[in-house]
């Protein structure tokens, strides 16, 4: 009988799953008055930082994000490619954005995974074969996140991207659904989120009709998940329509 | 989302359709998708003029200063910054006539200082920090600068 090690329990037992706290209404009707299908009033501006290339700042209710494009400049050493310009990323939470934990000031984890998916979402929608041997360099910045904070990064990320005048396929729109017991609804808000069992973020690319991204969280069956991408289609639509008067304006 | 225009101005997005690679071909600023033609900036449709036989050329022009980046064959000015016996350094500074916003890191090496005897060009009697010289881009380099030179006639 070895000592040194410690032996795991003889039985197994499946893991307890998180039961959703149901919503507070029992008609169905979501606490903040919103409909299941009906997203939160979006704001969007271009140009609000003068010295970036572009910029752009989303506003969703109480989701704050605002996105600052240097470049395309030369490269350093490490991030070049000759065939075609890199993208980079740098997402950060604002340290008074989330609700009850302060975030520090070097970017965790989640914000440097966030900061992979916008490149990703993104990636596909420049033509980054026009600027070899450049970067171009994102700083998005979530000054209050009340649900739905990647999403909007990813839509103020796009915007910010067309207004620096950088050539683009098309524009990305980005929004999220979750599920909460049986109910799928469109654009949470945190406490929404924090409830869900399971959630989508889809990212698209409205004029072509190609997704860009799409990213899954949780447990979700697949009629959920089917109605939910739908869901989330329909919303980048919208929100497309919004970025382009943003623009032409 | 598809418009059609006839020799119309519009202010149009990325992704925004323009025309069929019929009527249309796609020029700079546009390109071209599913036999459409599509816009790739945010700024202002400037058909072309229709020569005859050919197609009207859609251009895509935003009213900020378009992003530019030194190319291969583009004449530049550059500003020397520091001077070694096998090349020169330089910062970009403009590209053609348009200035750059952020410079780009240059070098001219030493064949590409003239075009005659080239084996007995001293760096520091052609270049000085701090002169500004116009020079040709001849190919993007290594990583960390463009290639230039000032062996043309016109240079």
């Amino acid at each position: 009988m070895d000592k040194y090690r410690a032996s795991g329990p003889e039985g197994t037992v499946r893991p307890i799953m998180k039961v959703p706290r149901p919503l507070p209404s029992s008609e169905g009707a979501r606490p903040s008055g919103r409909g299941m299908d009906q997203f939160r009033h979006m704001f969007l501006k271009t140009g609000v930082i003068t010295q970036a290339s572009g910029s752009a700042y989303v506003e969703m209710e109480r989701t704050k994000v605002i996105c600052g494009v240097y470049g395309p400049r030369l490269a350093a050493q490490k991030h070049q490619s000759f065939e075609k310009a890199v993208l980079t990323c740098d997402y950060k939470y604002a340290t008074f954005a989330r609700k009850g934990k302060r975030a520090g000031y070097i970017p965790d984890q989640n914000e440097k995974d966030v900061s992979m998916t916008l490149v990703q979402a993104l990636e596909s929608s420049i033509f980054l074969d026009k600027f070899p041997k450049n970067v171009i360099e994102l700083y998005v910045l979530v000054m209050q996140d009340d649900g739905g904070a990647v999403g909007a990064a990813i839509t103020c990320a796009s915007l910010a991207l067309a207004s620096a005048g950088i050539e683009m396929v098309d524009l990305v729109s980005a929004c999220s659904a979750s599920q909460i017991g049986k109910q799928i609804i469109v654009d949470p808000d945190v406490d929404e989120e924090r409830n869900q069992t399971g959630g989508v973020t889809v990212a698209r690319m409205s004029s072509l009709g190609q997704v860009t991204h799409v990213m899954q969280t949780g447990m979700m069956d697949l009629r959920a998940t089917s109605q939910a991408l739908e869901l989330c289609v329909d919303g980048c639509d919208k929100i497309y329509h919004l970025m382009r008067k943003a623009l032409i304006e | 989302h598809h418009t059609s225009f006839d020799m119309e101005v519009v202010c149009v997005i990325p992704g925004q359709r323009l025309g069929s690679t019929t009527e249309y071909e796609a020029g700079p600023g546009t390109y071209v998708h599913n036999n459409f033609v599509y816009s790739s900036l945010v700024g202002f449709t400037h058909p072309g003029k229709p020569q005859p036989g050919q197609k009207t050329v859609l251009t895509v022009t935003k009213d900020t200063e378009p992003t530019i980046i030194p190319e291969i064959g583009s004449v530049t000015i550059c500003k020397v910054t520091k001077v070694n016996p096998r090349f020169a350094s330089v910062n970009i500074l403009c590209v053609g006539t348009k200035p750059l916003r952020e410079t780009f890191q240059g070098i001219i090496r030493v064949q590409d200082v003239r075009a005659t005897e080239i084996d007995k060009v001293e760096i520091y009697k052609s270049f000085r920090p701090g002169d500004i010289l116009r020079t040709e881009v001849i190919s993007l380099g290594d990583a960390r600068s463009y290639y230039l030179t000032t062996s043309k006639n016109e240079l």
